[in-house]
């Protein structure tokens, strides 16, 4: 997903090269690849998704206050560019490399996802140093708080890439491959997310200075509107309250309670949907692929204390755990996205378990221990690759049930305040009145958001099914 | 089977131990600690003296100046059945109180009869505290007051965790007194204020006696705004089964009706139809659900055909419990208005488990119509009906077991939202409410009801799955 090319093109190219000419692939992936893209429920699922992170990155081109050019007592200038923050900056860089790199055919799938994880990060870990820097300059009286340690955690992770993907792309195309995909992770963490303090910006400039005739000509995004501007100076200008506007066209959903306009909200808000989706089950995965392989492989002790475990997190209700350490520990968007990932794991890891108590009697792993490989390289080397693929369906669907708890979050008041959500948006339906956008438009994004993932998923468990296969 | 049940039994409390430990570490740990006590009842910052009083009582409650494990370990002996008695809880009995009382009648700084009550609840304490007999304490209390100073290290006795100002503040009078000419004035002054302080210092104070452990009535606290919790979810919980109890069978119902017929004529209108909305369905957000069953159904401007929050009429206790006819014409009664403000949220509970229960029941029947029994059933020339329900429903029926397990733990969460949404005081909105508290017995108490909810839950579960299956064995 945060490759904006449909995201069965890896497992369309044949990994044992001059399969690009057979009708079929052989490889076991290849098949799948090919059966998933074959599905409506598939493809109108990742069109959904790709329209999701073309919103995401082209936000501030959409909707924002800011005019792009303008001439105001006459000098020209770019407010937009001034206003564009460190994440925007990356989100649109990130996408334009990417874009560059497509044309690049000859160059392996591989090299070229090496190639963009390398950037993106580079990219990243300009914008998290300057955050960082912003976030001390801001807290120096109070100490440096989670989100900086958050930070700084994402730098040295980001780093780590920096370094490890060129050598392991010396080593070989697996490695390349591997290396790539966990630096998009952690690359994409950043994208989506803004940790810099939020400037205090006077929206209602641009529209009070072309009423006072200051402004000779100036280029505005569609939608002239930033998600956090409220409007303020509609009162005195117009007469109009801004508040709670039905749908009209200055405003295509409306404004909300704040009067702010609310389909400039919800273009940003896709931003926070996304990352939680993706962040929140790459967490979630990781946890549950370690944790279950280790119970899988070594079974006995271990086996029974990780079952507690399991036992221990299905029992506590998620939503009850997040909603006590939102009000116990204040609200925040990372914490959010580490709980629902830290209480996620469950699934995957009993899946996993299940499969490796099967492989681990298998002779190519005996074979393997019996040469003495080490233990890393048998559990994810060796087993890992042949127990993986139905994850990923499960991750399809616990992206669409993270998506929901942070909405369901956001909606009884837990969420962030200033960033805009659908949840926090769907929660002033209940108080809207007349203005019926805000009924209708929030909760249709989440469903149809939901919709696409779990598509997605039963679109990849339907490819991944042999008795499907023809 | 039996040994299976108790090798069950037995792991279900290390387990239910984990989950509380987990939820109890996280309050625990945070930076802001137990309670609001930062802010008043009105939501302002509370300052000075009032601030550092309410922590202070807060910290003696909960045992907050333990060591957080051994907190955790005092929490989880006040609710067990078995345990150890907390000295609080020793009460002095008729004779014994007005021994005590005797003991100070007539003294200049027990005049009145508050005062007098207060020393006692102070020697009550400490005795208990400090496992002294009460008599002779009140004994050396009344003697000791007549040298003020000598009463300063009674504070350390009871742990008291006087600030320096506080305790240089009382240090500093009891040596004014010295100072002065030893008026009667004075002293009593004085008296009375270290009472003061003692008997602030003193109130609540409480530590497990480890004597012998013993049976007692588990409880499981009180709430920050002093109500006992016991009672407030006795209050609670049958809102959330009652939610519960109409929302499962109705899932069941809807789920295997639809899914046998689905089944049935695959392939059908119905078939492709439920099929496509029960995948919608599933993916509809139970929020939005709620705010447009709200919006369209219980709202002046739509249509106003049920009510929009609560679980009763505000005339409902009046009401007789059957619908009947009276002389103002049709009045609908407790029973019929109860289910009128259930319909909304019952039906916000529900529509996400059909899609996935019918979805599951589908399945499993054409598994089980295209398997060799089936189609052996039918050559012996069994009748349809008897092949559908003997033969093929009967083995459709497992996943559906399987299901409850997830099912039971899913509509408590699902309160939560749900309750929140329609203002139902139910588990789940206490729950909600707690959290926002920082209530710590409230959100212990909810979580130790919701682990049990879950945990049994699973049990159940496998139980199920053995009886309605001959193959499954434990043994």
């Amino acid at each position: 997903m945060t490759k904006s090319t449909p995201a069965p093109a890896p497992g369309n190219s044949p990994q044992n090269g001059g399969g690009a000419t057979k009708p079929l692939p052989r490889s076991f992936i290849g098949q799948v690849g090919m059966r998933f893209a074959g599905q409506w429920g598939a493809r109108v699922g990742l069109a959904w998704v790709v329209t999701l992170v073309l919103l995401a990155v082209f936000a501030p081109l959409l909707a924002s206050s800011h005019p792009f050019v303008w001439k105001a007592d006459g000098e020209v200038s770019s407010p937009w560019l001034e206003h564009l923050t460190a994440v925007d900056a990356v989100l649109l860089l990130s996408f334009a490399t990417a874009m560059v790199l497509l044309i690049f055919r000859r160059v392996s799938v591989g090299a070229r996802l090496a190639a963009w994880a390398w950037l993106t990060s580079l990219l990243a870990a300009v914008a998290a140093t300057r955050s960082a820097q912003q976030l001390l300059e801001s807290q120096a009286d109070d100490g440096p708080g989670l989100v900086f340690v958050l930070v700084v955690l994402m730098l040295i992770g980001l780093g780590a890439i920096l370094v490890v993907l060129p050598i392991a792309s010396a080593a070989g195309g697996r490695a390349k491959l591997t290396v790539g995909l966990v630096g998009l992770l952690i690359g994409g963490g950043f994208w989506f997310a803004d940790v810099s303090p939020p400037a205090n910006v006077v929206y209602s400039q641009y529209r009070e200075a072309a009423a006072a005739e200051r402004v000779d000509w100036m280029v505005l995004p569609p939608l002239a509107y930033s998600p956090n501007d409220y409007q303020r100076d509609a009162m005195s200008a117009t007469g109009v309250d801004p508040r709670l506007l039905p749908p009209t066209l200055t405003h295509p959903m409306g404004t909300d309670e704040g009067g702010a306009d609310v389909l400039s909200r919800m273009i940003h808000a896709t931003r926070i949907a996304l990352a939680i989706g993706l962040i929140a089950t790459g967490i979630a995965v990781a946890l549950g692929i370690l944790i279950g392989g280790l119970m899988g492989y070594f079974a006995g002790w271990v086996d029974l204390i990780g079952m507690r475990l399991v036992e221990i997190f299905s029992a506590i209700p998620v939503i009850f755990l997040l909603i006590m350490i939102v009000a116990f520990y204040g609200r925040n968007l990372y914490l959010m996205m580490v709980i629902i990932g830290v209480t996620g794991w469950v699934g995957y890891a009993i899946f996993i378990r299940a499969e490796f108590l099967k492989l681990r009697r298998m002779d190519y792993v005996q074979a393997a221990h019996a040469c003495g490989t080490p233990l890393w390289s048998i559990l994810f080397k060796h087993m890992l690759p042949n127990g993986v693929t139905p994850v990923l369906v499960l991750a399809s669907f616990g992206i669409a049930s993270a998506i929901l708890t942070e909405s369901t979050l956001s909606f009884l008041g837990l969420g962030l305040v200033e960033e805009p959500s659908w949840g926090q948006l769907l929660n002033q339906a209940r108080r809207a009145g007349d203005q019926w956008g805000l009924t209708w438009f929030p909760g249709l994004a989440i469903f149809l958001t939901v919709f696409a993932y779990n598509l997605v998923g039963e679109a990849m468990r339907d490819a991944l099914d042999p008795r499907s296969a023809d | 089977m039996l040994s299976y049940i108790l090798r069950r039994l037995l792991l279900l409390f290390p387990t239910l131990l984990g989950v509380l430990a987990v939820v109890f570490f996280v309050m625990a740990f945070s930076p802001g600690g137990f309670g609001g006590t930062s802010l008043n009842a009105e939501g302002a910052q509370t300052e000075g003296e009032d601030a550092r009083r309410a922590q202070k009582a807060l910290e003696r409650r909960y045992g907050l100046d333990l060591p957080k494990a051994a907190q955790f370990g005092r929490w989880l002996n006040q609710v067990s059945p078995i345990g150890f008695r907390m000295s609080g809880d020793l009460k002095l009995s008729e004779e014994e109180r007005a021994e005590v009382e005797a003991v100070f009648a007539g003294q200049p700084y027990a005049a009145r009869d508050a005062e007098l009550s207060r020393l006692r609840l102070i020697v009550e304490t400490i005795a208990g505290y400090t496992d002294q007999e009460p008599l002779e304490l009140a004994e050396r209390l009344r003697a000791d007051l007549e040298q003020p100073a000598a009463v300063l290290d009674y504070f350390s006795e009871i742990d008291a965790s006087l600030s320096e100002s506080e305790t240089a503040e009382l240090i500093a009078s009891v040596d004014g007194l010295k100072e002065a000419d030893g008026s009667e004035g004075d002293l009593l002054r004085v008296q009375k204020k270290l009472l003061q302080v003692l008997a602030f210092e003193a109130s609540g104070r409480s530590r497990i006696r480890y004597d012998r452990p013993a049976f007692k009535a588990p409880d499981l606290g009180q709430t920050l705004r002093g109500r006992d919790v016991g009672e407030l979810l006795l209050e609670r919980v049958p809102v959330t089964l009652l939610l519960n109890l109409l929302a499962i069978p109705l899932i069941y119902v809807v789920a295997i009706t639809s899914g046998l017929y689905a089944a049935r004529h695959k392939g059908g209108w119905f078939d492709v139809g439920s099929g496509a909305a029960f995948l919608g369905l599933w993916s509809v957000p139970t929020i939005w659900a709620g705010v447009l069953l709200i919006t369209y159904f219980a709202n002046e401007q739509y249509l106003r055909w049920f009510p929009a929050a609560g679980l009763h009429d505000l005339q409902a206790s009046g009401m007789a419990f059957l619908p009947s006819w009276n002389e103002g014409g049709f009045e609908r009664g407790w029973l019929l208005d109860t289910l009128w403000h259930l319909v909304l949220p019952v039906l916000c509970m529900v529509y996400g488990g059909f899609a996935v229960m019918s979805k599951v029941m589908r399945g499993a029947m054409l598994d089980n119509l295209s398997a060799d029994f089936v189609r052996t059933a039918r050559a012996k020339g069994v009748a349809e009906g008897g092949v559908l329900w003997r033969h093929a429903f009967r083995n459709s029926v497992l996943p559906l077991i399987t299901m409850v397990s997830g099912i039971l733990p899913a509509l408590f969460v699902g309160s939560f939202v749900v309750e929140t949404i329609f203002s139902i005081n139910g588990l789940g909105k206490l729950g909600v409410e707690a959290a926002f508290q920082k209530d710590r017995e409230l959100v212990m108490a909810t979580t130790l009801i919701g682990g049990l909810l879950g945990l049994t839950s699973e049990l159940i579960r496998d139980l199920c799955y053995a009886i309605a299956d001959p193959r499954v064995s434990y043994d």
